[in-house]
């Protein structure tokens, strides 16, 4: 099953490590991650996606908190959560089928965010699955670089 | 600047690194540290030199020998061991005796110098990155290039060391934040958060005593959180009020008197017969402040199958990590038996513990009789172990090494005192038992302290002679020698079609070691010598060595073989 975990951190050196050092004893595989600074706290939050199961789940979340730094840390299946990744995808500028592109992205609900003649930056944010859709429809063109952030997470 | 007067007073002082740890670490009561010196450590060992009239410095040989002794110090007083090493291979010599206070939850504090904060990270002389190398051994670590962040530092590592499972701290401190100045602000931060210190509610309480008021078959499990947390008081007070028999883990030994009506023995793998068989006839398990480790359940699937489990302990994760329990109590032992014993009822339970007797008559007639009284030569480990239980009123520190003579150790050591056992478990780790034993006397200088030590073992910090000979620490060493790494042999026996690769140890002249480090000693190999010879050894005033020559082929059972249920152990 999809997990999310959401960890809070003190915001020092080192904290990434311990925390990495426990899915590898585990021989766990992460996903996706995502650290980012919890603005005015001194804080991070670490958004890490996996496929586990549930006993282990309970296990890491518990080791997870042993480590000093940690504050909290909190694991969500994919129904108890809102979450969005943004994806860059880049692609060579059309010379033919241009109208075609607006179309897809607004159905998509994604936007242009940068454009050449010989490119263009599309900003997608969404779930992975909408990602993937979009991706599908812009084959269509030609793909020349897709980057894909982590996933970022809110409990409901 | 070394003539400076120490002050202890709480006002702000300009002091070096090297002095403001120095001062925190007396602010952290610490009275004696194993260390070795070395160049990237040298601002801190001057500054040392100024506090030898209130801090003891014991020079080891080998770092190694620095950790574990600060582990058996840990073991006997409860505070956190304190070891300093240089950096690079200093540092990395540590890594073992961290580790192995990780796997068996001993609180210290090591401090290692690191090269200065300019050159890190550009493979300077003895640099190496020993964050990074004990970030998975360490509850925590931490490096210094600041040296204002020194006092706040020391004290969390203390507070992290000592609180909650204890652990070990690494601090890494580079040698520029040695040498620089810095305003000593004494620490006030309190690092208390992650402590459990709640009291359970009265609801998961009455869960769990009534459990225990309806089980038929109860049987508690003492692990080493009993003696971490003292609640030995308190584990017999339910033991006694409910009538339940008591078995302990390797490291839970001595919290119980060996010679209590209720202690039936010890777990795991070679432990009693009884304690492991009837683990799957309980049909309430309460286990205190200890981890269901490997050893103890053998298979993990067949485990203690007809009972529910309470599992008392103090750090959450340990708590359903192995075996799923049915009512949890994290907290620390005292705290949650002394809530515990109020709703427990008084209660007998004479054919359960019947039980227990008739099992241990099967193993005293097949095993333990002959380990004990044997008939023919040679001498064997067993009946050497009693006989340093008989002679030291059973009130010796008994430090073993990792083995055969180990489980030996553990099986036939009679305990009329708490800690009065210290090995490596979880690490298991060969070479443990002579620094230990040396920070194990430092502790505690009015007690017999006995190492017992393989020959194999011997021979891996056999250089620690050298620093109990210049300590003049009156250790008491007995090699249990049968020219094997006898656990080994056992194993390639029993599991390996005795096909014996690389078993056979060719040994030096022990004695004669032992003499060249100006330590006295004798060897022992006949039956009829051996008790006069332990008189001499523990009569001698001052550090004694015993290389008693035991059955060569031994093999120690009962035995649990991996991956086989606690109810097949096997007496033969």
């Amino acid at each position: 099953m999809n997990y999310t975990i959401t960890i809070f951190t003190d915001n020092k050196p080192g904290v990434l490590y311990r925390i990495a050092g426990i899915f590898l004893r585990r021989k766990i595989n992460i996903e996706s991650l995502t650290v980012s600074e919890i603005i005015e706290q001194k804080m991070s939050r670490f958004t890490i996606v996996l496929t586990s199961d549930e006993p282990t789940i309970t296990k890491l979340i518990n080791q997870i908190k042993n480590v000093v730094e940690v504050h909290n840390a909190y694991a969500y299946t994919d129904d108890e959560i809102f979450f969005h990744e943004i994806t860059l995808i880049k692609i060579t500028t059309p010379t033919s089928k241009q109208d075609t592109l607006q179309p897809i992205l607004n159905q998509h609900n994604a936007h242009i965010m940068y454009f050449n003649p010989k490119f263009i930056i599309i900003e997608k944010a969404g779930t992975e699955v909408e990602v993937k859709n979009l991706i599908e429809q812009l084959k269509a063109f030609t793909i020349q670089d897709i980057a894909i952030s982590g996933r970022i997470a809110m409990n409901k | 600047m070394r003539k400076q007067k120490i002050g202890h007073d709480s006002q702000p002082t300009i002091l070096s690194g090297a002095q403001a740890v120095m001062k925190a670490l007396l602010a952290e009561g610490v009275e004696v540290i194993f260390g070795y010196p070395g160049g990237a450590i040298m601002p801190i060992y001057d500054a040392l030199y100024d506090y030898q009239d209130v801090m003891r410095h014991i020079l080891v040989r080998h770092e190694q020998g620095a950790a574990h002794a600060a582990e058996g110090y840990a073991r006997l007083t409860g505070k956190a061991g304190v070891c300093f090493a240089t950096s690079g291979p200093g540092a990395t010599n540590l890594v073992t005796g961290i580790a192995d206070a990780m796997m068996d939850s001993v609180p210290m504090v090591a401090i290692t110098g690191q090269v200065a904060a300019n050159v890190l990270g550009t493979d300077a002389f003895q640099e190496a990155d020993v964050i990074g190398i004990t970030t998975p051994v360490t509850k925590w670590n931490y490096q210094v290039t600041n040296p204002a962040e020194i006092p706040e530092v020391i004290h969390k590592a203390f507070q992290i060391a000592q609180s909650g499972r204890p652990g070990p701290v690494l601090i890494d401190i580079t040698k520029n934040a040695q040498f620089e100045l810095c305003e000593y602000v004494p620490a006030t931060q309190q690092y208390s958060r992650k402590i459990q210190t709640s009291t359970l509610s009265e609801n998961i309480i009455q869960e769990a005593a009534d459990l225990i008021n309806d089980a038929k078959k109860p049987y508690i499990l003492v692990g080493h959180g009993v003696l971490i947390s003292s609640a030995e008081k308190e584990v017999l007070e339910l033991a006694e009020k409910a009538d339940i028999p008591l078995a302990s883990t390797l490291h839970g030994l001595s919290a119980i008197p060996t010679n209590h009506p209720l202690y039936v023995g010890m777990l795991g793998m070679h432990g009693n017969y009884a304690p492991n068989k009837l683990t799957n006839e309980a049909d309430v398990i309460i286990a205190i402040g200890m981890r269901f480790d490997d050893r103890v359940t053998g298979r993990v699937s067949d485990y203690a199958k007809n009972a529910k489990i309470i599992h008392i302990d103090i750090q959450p994760s340990e708590i359903n990590k192995i075996i799923k329990v049915d009512v949890e109590l994290c907290s620390d032992a005292k705290k949650a038996l002394t809530q515990l014993i109020p709703k427990v009822k008084k209660a007998t339970h004479p054919s359960w513990k019947n039980q227990f007797k008739t099992l241990y008559k099967q193993e005293e007639n097949s095993i333990i009789k002959m380990e004990l009284h044997p008939t023919t030569d040679p001498i064997k480990m067993a009946e050497v172990i009693r006989m340093i239980s008989e002679m030291t009123d059973k009130k010796a520190v008994v430090v073993a090494d990792v083995g055969q003579h180990q489980m030996y150790a553990a099986r036939y050591s009679q305990f009329a005192q708490k800690n009065s056992f210290i090995t490596s478990g979880g690490a298991g780790t060969m070479g443990f038992a002579l620094p230990a034993a040396v920070g194990a006397k430092v502790a505690a200088p009015d007690r017999t302290v006995v190492a017992v030590i393989g020959d194999g073992c011997f021979q891996m910090t056999i250089q620690e002679l050298g620093t109990i000979a210049q300590e003049n620490l009156k250790v008491k060493i007995v090699i249990l020698n049968n020219n094997y790494l006898g656990m080994v042999r056992q194993w390639q026996e029993l599991f390996f079609e005795k096909r014996y690769s690389y078993v056979y140890l060719q040994n030096p002249d022990f004695i004669q070691i032992a003499k060249g480090f100006r330590i006295e000693g004798e060897k022992v190999e006949k039956r009829q010598d051996l008790r006069a010879a332990l008189g001499r050894l523990f009569a001698f005033d001052g550090p004694y060595i015993l290389d008693i020559t035991v059955e060569q082929q031994e093999n120690i059972f009962p035995m649990i073989p991996t991956g086989a249920s606690v109810d097949e152990v096997r007496l033969s």
